[in-house]
C-alpha cells in the first residue's frame, strides 16, 4: 500500500468516524438499529452540496448538512415512539423515502463540488500538501465531535439517554421521559451521519444519490471493531474505539484493493465486510458460552 | 396519602384472553405507613402496585397522591414522588453503566436532566456515604459496572438508588424474592431501616407470610382482584403466620399451591 | 506448434517494434475503475483494453492494465481513486460520472480519461468541453443529437423545422434540447418545443407540433419514451415523420436512429488514452461526444409517416427492422 493510499484510507475513515459514532448512539446506547443513516448520509451530502452551489458559505452548509440529517432521525423516531412501528422498520420505511428527498433536493442524482470552495479550501492553502492536510483536518473535527458527544453523554441528560436505551423500565421508573430521549437520541445519531455526508461531498468533489448504500453496515462493522479492540467500561473509551474502528475498516478496504497484497479484490469487499461484521457479532458470544 | 378508590384493571379487554387483574379495590393509605401486600400468583399484588406507579393503565376508578388525581400521569412523571424497587436485581438498574453512573441518574430522579456535569465532586460525595453504609465494601467499587455485582448488592445498591432523590412513596415488588436467604435478609433490615428514616409512605409486595407479618404496620391480602383482608394495628399483632396462612387456605377452599407454602 | 510459436513471436516483434515508437521500452501503467459492474460498464473497460491493443499497449507486455469496481459505493470509489493515484499510473480511465469525480478530486497530476459521463461540464468535471486544460479529458455518452440531426436532414432534405417533445422535469433532457438547439443553430434548422410532463400529455404534445413542423425529433426522454405509441400514432395520422434519439425506440415504430454501444465507447476512449501514453496533453485534447456507430431504420414506419428512405441509408443501416 501506497503512502497517499494509506493517508487516503485515514482520510475516508475519519469522514465516516462521524458515522459510526451516530451509529454507535443508536445501536449501543439506545439499542435502536437504525438504517436511517443509509438516506441520512447522503442527505446531508446533498443538503451542504446544493446549498453550496448555490453561495451558501460551505460552514453553513454543513450545519445544515447537520440539521437535516437530524430532521431524518426525528422521522424515523416518530414513526417509532409516536405509532409503535417496529425500530427497524420505522427507519428503513425513512431510509426508502430519503432516496426520494434526496433526489428532489439535488434536483437529479449528481451535485458536483470539484470547483466549489468548501470547508477545505481556506486549509489546503496553508502549504502542506493535501495528502496529509485532509486527513489531520479531518482529525481536528473527529476531536472536537468526540469531546462534545463524550462530555454529553456524562451529563444528566445524556446518562438519561443511556439509562432509556439500556433499561427503559428503570429509565421510567427514575423518571426519564424515554420516548423523548430516543427522539433526541436517533436525531442526534443521524446529524452526526448528515455531517459525515456533508464532510464526503466536499472532500470527495461531488453528491450522489448512491453514496449512502450500505453506510450503515460500514457504521456497525466500524464500531463492532472498535469494541473489540478496545474494551472499557468508560464511555470515551468506547467513543474512541468507534474512531479507530472506522480508519481500520477503510485500512483494511484498501489492502484489499491491493489485489497483489492478499489476493482480494474491490469486489469481495461486501462479503468481507458481512463476515467481519457476523464474526464479530458471534465471537463475544462463543465467548461467554464457554465461561458459564 | 394515597387514595384508591373503585380500582378495576382489565388485560386484553374484549378479547378470548380478557383478564380482570384488578376487579374494585378501595384502598386508603396514610402518609408515613409500611402496608406489606400478599396474596397467590394472579391475585393482583404486582398489577396493582404497577397501577400506582403508571406502568398499568386503570380500566376505571380513580388513584390520587396526596390529594392530587395522578390516573392519567405517566410513570415517568409520577416518579417524582414514587420511588420503586423490582423483584429482578436487573430490572432496577442498568447493567452497563457503573454504579455511580446508575446512582447519579436516580439523584436527578424529578429533576430537570440538563446538560451539565452528571457525576460532580459534591455528588460523588454522598454516593459514596450512602454506599458506605451498606456497608458491602461497593464505595471501593464505584466505577465498576453494575453488571459486575451479586444479585443481592444490585438489590441493596436499588434500594439507596430509590431512596437518593427526595420521594414520598416506596414501591416495593417482591425485592428480596430472587437473593439468598442471608442476603434477603440483609435487605429487608435495610428496607426497614430506609423506611423508618425517610418515613416513606410503603407498599411491599411479598410472598412470604412470616415477612408480611415481620415488617410493616399493616397487611392487606389480595384475591382474585380484590382485598380479602385488612389487618392493622391490635388485630395484626396478635395475627400468627398460621393463622394468616388458614385464612389464606380458606379463600382458596383449601387448594394450596406450591408458593403459598413459602413460609 | 512451431507455427503457433512463430506466429506469436512474429506478433511480439511487431508489437515491440510498434512500442519502441512512440513508449521506447518502458512499462507503461493504465488503471481503469468503474462505480459499479454493468454489461455497459464492463463492455466499456474492454473496449478500452482493445483499443490500447490496437494502438500497440499490450497488457502483461508492455502495459499493466488495472480494473477496480467500486461495487456500487461512492465511498469506496473514493477509495480506489487513492489507491490509484498512490500507484501513480500513466493514466487513470474512471467510467461513470460518480468514478470520475472521486479521481478528479483526489488529484490534480496524473492524466485523467474519463468515459461515459453524460454532463462533464455539469460533472464539473472539465470547464470547457474544447480546451479542457489541467490534468482531464474525456469521452461524454450524451445522445449524439447532432447526428441526429444529420441523419433527420439526410431522410428530409428539405427540413427546415424540427419539432422535439420532452418532459421538462428531467434533468437530463434539459440537457438534451440545449444541445439540440446548438446543433440545429449550426445547421440551419429551427427547433420549436413541445412539453409533455406526464405521459398521458405525449399525446396532445405531439398534435401541438402538426402543421408547424417537418418532423418531431423525441430524446431519451423517460416520460415520452414510455408513451411513445402516443406520439407514433399522431405521426402516421398526420404524415408527421417521428424519430427518436435511441434505437429501441426504432423497434416500436419511429423512422430512424443512430446509437452506440459502450464497447465503442470504451475502444474511443482507449484511442484517446493511446494519444496521452504517447506524449500528448490530456488538457489539449478536446472532451468528445462518442460518436454513433449503430444505424438503425424502420421503412415500413416510415412509409407509414408519408416519408421514403434513401437507398443509400437502409444498405448502410446495422439494422433493418421489417
Amino acid at each position: 500500500m501506497s503512502a497517499i493510499a494509506f493517508w487516503g484510507a485515514v482520510e475516508l475513515g475519519l469522514i465516516f468516524a462521524f458515522v459510526s459514532l451516530g451509529v454507535y448512539l443508536t445501536f449501543r446506547i439506545l439499542d435502536f438499529p437504525d438504517l436511517t443513516v443509509d438516506g441520512s448520509f447522503p442527505l446531508g451530502a446533498a443538503v451542504a452540496a446544493v446549498l453550496i452551489i448555490n453561495g451558501v458559505n460551505p460552514w453553513l452548509a454543513t450545519m445544515a448538512a447537520f440539521f437535516a440529517g437530524g430532521c431524518a432521525g426525528l422521522v424515523t423516531a416518530f414513526l417509532n415512539v409516536r405509532f409503535g412501528i417496529l425500530h427497524l422498520l420505522a427507519s428503513i420505511l425513512t431510509m426508502i423515502a430519503l432516496f426520494s428527498v434526496n433526489l428532489r433536493v439535488m434536483g437529479r442524482p449528481n451535485v458536483a463540488l470539484l470547483m466549489q470552495d468548501t470547508v477545505l479550501t481556506p486549509f489546503l492553502k496553508l502549504g502542506l500538501h493535501p495528502t496529509y492536510m485532509r486527513p489531520l483536518f479531518l482529525l481536528m473535527l473527529v476531536l472536537v465531535a468526540l469531546v462534545l458527544l463524550a462530555l454529553f453523554l456524562r451529563s444528566n441528560f445524556g446518562l438519561a439517554m443511556r439509562a432509556a436505551g439500556s433499561n427503559p423500565r428503570m429509565a421510567r421508573a427514575q423518571g426519564v421521559n424515554v420516548g423523548f430521549h430516543i427522539f433526541t437520541g436517533v436525531a442526534l445519531s443521524n446529524a452526526l451521519v448528515g455531517l459525515g455526508g456533508a464532510l464526503f461531498a466536499q472532500i470527495n468533489g461531488f453528491a450522489d444519490v448512491t453514496t449512502g448504500v450500505g453506510t450503515i453496515v460500514v457504521g456497525l462493522a466500524a464500531v463492532i471493531v472498535g469494541e473489540t479492540l478496545l474494551r472499557g467500561r468508560f464511555i470515551w473509551v468506547a467513543l474512541i474505539g468507534c474512531i479507530v474502528g472506522s480508519i481500520l475498516y477503510r485500512i483494511a478496504v484498501q489492502l484489499a484493493l491491493s489485489a497483489d497484497v492478499i489476493g482480494l479484490k474491490a469486489s469481495d469487499l461486501n462479503l468481507a465486510t458481512a463476515v467481519l461484521v457476523a464474526l464479530a457479532l458471534i465471537l463475544p458470544k462463543l465467548r461467554r458460552g464457554k465461561t458459564t | 396519602m394515597i387514595e384508591i378508590s373503585n380500582l378495576g384493571v382489565t388485560f386484553a379487554s374484549g378479547t378470548p384472553l380478557e383478564k380482570h387483574a384488578l376487579k374494585t379495590i378501595d384502598l386508603s393509605i396514610d402518609s408515613g405507613r409500611f402496608i406489606s401486600v400478599i396474596g397467590s400468583n394472579g391475585a393482583g399484588k404486582s398489577t396493582l402496585l404497577g397501577a400506582i406507579a403508571g406502568d398499568v393503565t386503570c380500566t376505571r376508578g380513580k388513584i390520587s397522591i396526596a390529594e392530587r388525581d395522578i390516573t392519567r400521569l405517566p410513570a415517568a412523571k409520577r416518579a417524582r414522588s414514587i420511588a420503586r424497587v423490582f423483584q429482578d436485581p436487573l430490572a432496577g438498574s442498568c447493567t452497563n453503566l457503573t454504579i455511580e453512573e446508575n446512582l447519579a441518574i436516580a439523584m436527578a430522579r424529578g429533576a430537570r436532566r440538563d446538560l451539565t456535569r452528571a457525576l460532580s465532586e459534591d455528588w460523588r460525595g454522598v454516593f459514596e456515604s450512602r454506599i458506605k453504609r451498606l456497608g458491602l465494601g461497593l464505595e471501593k467499587r464505584m466505577q465498576d459496572l453494575m453488571g459486575q455485582l451479586s444479585g443481592g448488592q444490585r438489590q441493596a445498591v436499588s434500594l439507596i438508588m430509590a431512596t437518593l432523590a427526595p420521594c414520598d412513596i416506596l414501591l416495593l415488588d417482591e425485592h428480596t424474592a430472587a437473593l439468598d436467604p442471608g442476603m434477603a435478609e440483609f435487605v429487608l433490615e435495610l428496607t426497614k431501616e430506609v423506611q423508618r428514616d425517610l418515613g416513606l409512605t410503603t407498599l411491599m409486595v411479598t410472598h412470604s407470610m412470616s415477612q408480611a407479618l415481620e415488617a410493616g404496620d399493616r397487611t392487606i391480602m389480595l384475591h382474585e382482584g380484590e382485598i380479602i383482608l385488612d389487618v392493622d394495628g391490635q388485630e395484626r399483632q396478635g395475627l400468627s403466620v398460621e393463622a394468616l396462612v388458614s385464612k389464606f387456605r380458606d379463600v382458596r377452599d383449601g387448594a394450596i399451591d406450591s408458593d403459598a407454602l413459602l413460609l | 506448434m512451431k507455427n503457433t510459436l512463430l506466429k506469436s513471436l512474429g506478433a511480439a516483434l511487431l508489437a515491440s517494434t510498434l512500442a519502441v515508437g512512440f513508449a521506447a521500452a518502458e512499462k507503461v501503467k493504465v488503471s481503469v475503475t468503474a462505480i459499479v459492474e454493468h454489461p455497459a460498464l464492463d463492455a466499456a473497460r474492454d473496449g478500452v483494453k482493445d483499443a490500447l491493443a490496437e494502438a500497440g499497449f499490450k497488457d502483461g507486455e508492455n502495459l499493466t492494465f488495472v480494473y477496480e469496481s467500486a461495487q456500487g459505493n461512492p465511498a469506496t470509489a473514493a477509495q480506489i481513486a487513492r489507491q490509484f493515484i498512490g500507484d501513480a499510473p500513466n493514466v487513470i480511465v474512471p467510467i461513470s460520472t460518480p468514478s470520475a469525480q472521486a479521481v478528479a478530486a483526489a488529484t490534480s497530476d496524473i492524466a485523467i480519461v474519463f468515459t461515459a459521463v453524460t454532463d462533464p461540464l455539469g460533472a464539473q468535471l472539465v470547464s470547457d468541453m474544447e480546451k479542457p486544460g489541467a490534468n482531464i479529458t474525456g469521452l461524454s455518452d450524451m445522445s449524439p443529437v447532432g447526428e441526429h440531426i444529420a441523419l433527420v436532414r439526410e431522410v428530409l432534405p428539405e427540413l427546415k423545422t424540427l419539432g422535439v417533445i420532452y418532459n421538462p422535469g428531467e434533468a437530463n433532457s434539459v440537457s438534451l434540447v440545449n444541445a439540440l438547439k446548438a446543433e440545429a443553430e449550426k445547421a440551419g434548422v429551427e427547433v420549436r418545443e413541445s412539453t409533455a410532463i406526464k405521459s398521458s400529455d405525449v399525446q396532445q404534445a405531439a398534435r401541438a407540433l402538426v402543421g408547424k413542423v417537418d418532423a418531431v425529433y423525441v430524446p431519451t426522454d423517460n416520460t415520452i419514451v414510455s408513451a411513445l405509441e402516443a406520439a407514433i400514432a399522431v405521426g402516421e395520422q398526420n404524415a408527421l415523420p417521428i424519430f427518436s434519439g435511441d434505437t429501441d425506440s426504432v423497434t416500436r415504430g419511429t423512422v430512424a436512429s443512430i446509437g452506440f454501444n459502450y464497447y465503442d465507447i470504451g475502444k474511443q476512449t482507449g484511442a484517446v488514452v493511446a494519444r496521452i501514453l504517447k506524449g500528448e496533453k490530456p488538457g489539449d485534447i478536446a472532451v468528445s461526444i462518442a460518436s454513433g456507430t449503430d444505424l438503425v431504420v424502420n421503412p415500413s414506419a416510415a412509409g407509414r409517416m408519408g416519408v421514403e428512405l434513401p437507398e443509400g441509408l437502409v444498405s448502410r443501416a446495422n439494422k433493418v427492422i421489417e
